[in-house]
């Protein structure tokens, strides 16, 4: 197992027939280690100096978790600031996998400069301190949007609430991710569709009275997180599951590639127009809290206990793990799965890992029944 | 919540490529991500991109933390 994990994903093929197919995330639970015995203060830094592509909503979790282990009281300044970093870090990933990865994945030139444009004009909101502008370059950041996703303003498509206005969105938008939707919807729409229910939205009650308990019972949780008995699936659709169009997206091809596609530009569009409430922490007394954060893969969860100021305690729950449960959004997806050989059966199974997309490198181990 | 190992560059190559080096192994990676980088400088890699410059001491610091953790596996091993 490398130091920064992978997701192994062992498939069994016969005739272009998915037979068996299963995902593995193995990593070593860093922040037990690493953090226990350090004082408080130390947590957030190292969350955000350890964890490469989602830095900032780790530090904000970790800040947020350790500052309701120490009885502080939410700062509204300090919450606003970590809210627009986490928004701003979760437009910069879905940009990423829409401009980027997918693109290469469908066999497209990947649009690095657009994500490079993309990058400087939401870098002032990815470091943003408590007090600054949160919504500085939002006008640079709302037309580089539009010219590279949208072709609209970030509210016009958060207005195309039906099928039909997809269509007619795909049919005139002249973006790159509109050329990539068009593409995806029309190949890989229904792609990997499972019955996989979502894990509730992220609120304080549920995160205190259902998750803690749920986590603190089960030394396993970390690998293999579960919320009523079952695996569930957490991220953009999830999150976005009650915007007319994603529901519509949902109807028509299940939850797979093609809504959780949807999904992405929804929640882009969205977290250009407001960044609030996507993080949290619940005191749950003697130096005991819970935080979490809405990333762009999904939800994560930070466990602290602080004892005489140094951490006695810390557990990470990430997204990836609740999606490539072994009975999760990935395992069901592709399950039956058909293609006409091999090499489209795994690149079919590619698809649907990048739609889930996992935060650890993934390694493809072939099998035949 | 993939790590973030700093590599330090070792040569800018044509294209707005580079040679890092990342823990002993060399690779080319891709600076169009990030403006500014010369040969010296610590970089977070992901998925064969130049995510960002950390700074010099920081990364020193980062660095010797992983070691650690990885002197506490062999050790577990």
């Amino acid at each position: 197992m490398a130091i920064d994990g992978e997701l192994v994903v062992r498939l069994e093929t016969d005739a272009g027939r998915v037979t068996h197919a299963s995902a593995r995330a193995e990593r070593p639970r860093l922040a037990a280690r690493l953090f226990t015995g350090r004082r408080a203060a130390e947590a957030p830094a190292l969350a955000g100096a350890l964890y490469a592509i989602c830095a900032r909503s780790q530090a904000a979790a970790a800040e947020a978790a350790v500052e309701a282990a120490q009885g502080e009281g939410e700062d509204a300044a300090r919450r606003d600031a970590r809210d627009a970093r986490i928004a701003a870090e979760t437009i910069h990933e879905h940009a990423w996998r829409l401009l980027v990865d997918w693109p290469r994945l469908a066999g497209r030139a990947p649009e690095v400069a657009r994500l490079a444009q993309g990058r400087s004009r939401l870098a002032p909101r990815l470091a943003a301190r408590p007090g600054a502008a949160l919504d500085a370059a939002r006008d640079e950041t709302v037309a580089w949007a539009r010219e590279a996703l949208f072709g609209v303003s970030p509210r016009e498509f958060l207005a195309v609430e039906s099928l039909e206005a997809l269509h007619r969105w795909l049919a005139s938008a002249e973006t790159p991710a509109a050329a990539l939707a068009r593409l995806v919807l029309a190949e890989r729409a229904a792609l990997g569709a499972g019955d996989v229910e979502y894990l509730p939205p992220a609120a304080p009650t549920w995160i205190a009275r259902g998750l803690a308990p749920a986590l603190d019972a089960d030394p396993g949780f970390d690998d293999r997180p579960h919320w009523q008995g079952g695996a569930r699936e957490t991220g953009a659709l999830a999150r976005t599951a009650g915007h007319p169009l994603v529901a519509a997206a949902v109807g028509a091809w299940g939850r797979g590639v093609g809504a959780r596609l949807v999904a992405r530009l929804v929640e882009t569009a969205a977290a250009l127009e407001a960044f609030g409430g996507r993080h949290g922490a619940v005191d749950l007394g003697e130096g005991s809290a819970i935080a979490w954060a809405e990333t762009a893969r999904g939800l994560l969860v930070h466990r602290v206990g602080v004892e005489d100021g140094r951490i006695a305690g810390y557990r990470i729950v990430a997204p990836t793990e609740w999606n490539f449960h072994p009975d999760g959004a990935f395992a069901r997806g592709v399950r039956g799965l058909a293609a006409a050989d091999e090499a489209g059966a795994e690149a079919a199974v590619r698809w649907i890992v990048a739609s889930l997309d996992p935060c650890v490198a993934v390694r493809f181990e072939a099998g035949h029944a | 919540m993939c790590l973030a190992i700093p590599a330090k560059v070792v040569e800018i190559r044509e294209g707005e490529q580079a040679l890092v080096d990342l823990s002993g192994v060399r690779k080319e990676i891709s600076l169009a991500l990030v403006e500014g980088v010369a040969p010296g400088d610590f970089v977070i890699v992901h998925v064969g991109y130049a995510l960002q410059k950390v700074d010099p001491d920081e990364a020193e610091r980062t660095l010797a933390l992983f070691a650690g953790l990885e002197a506490t596996r062999e050790a577990a091993a």
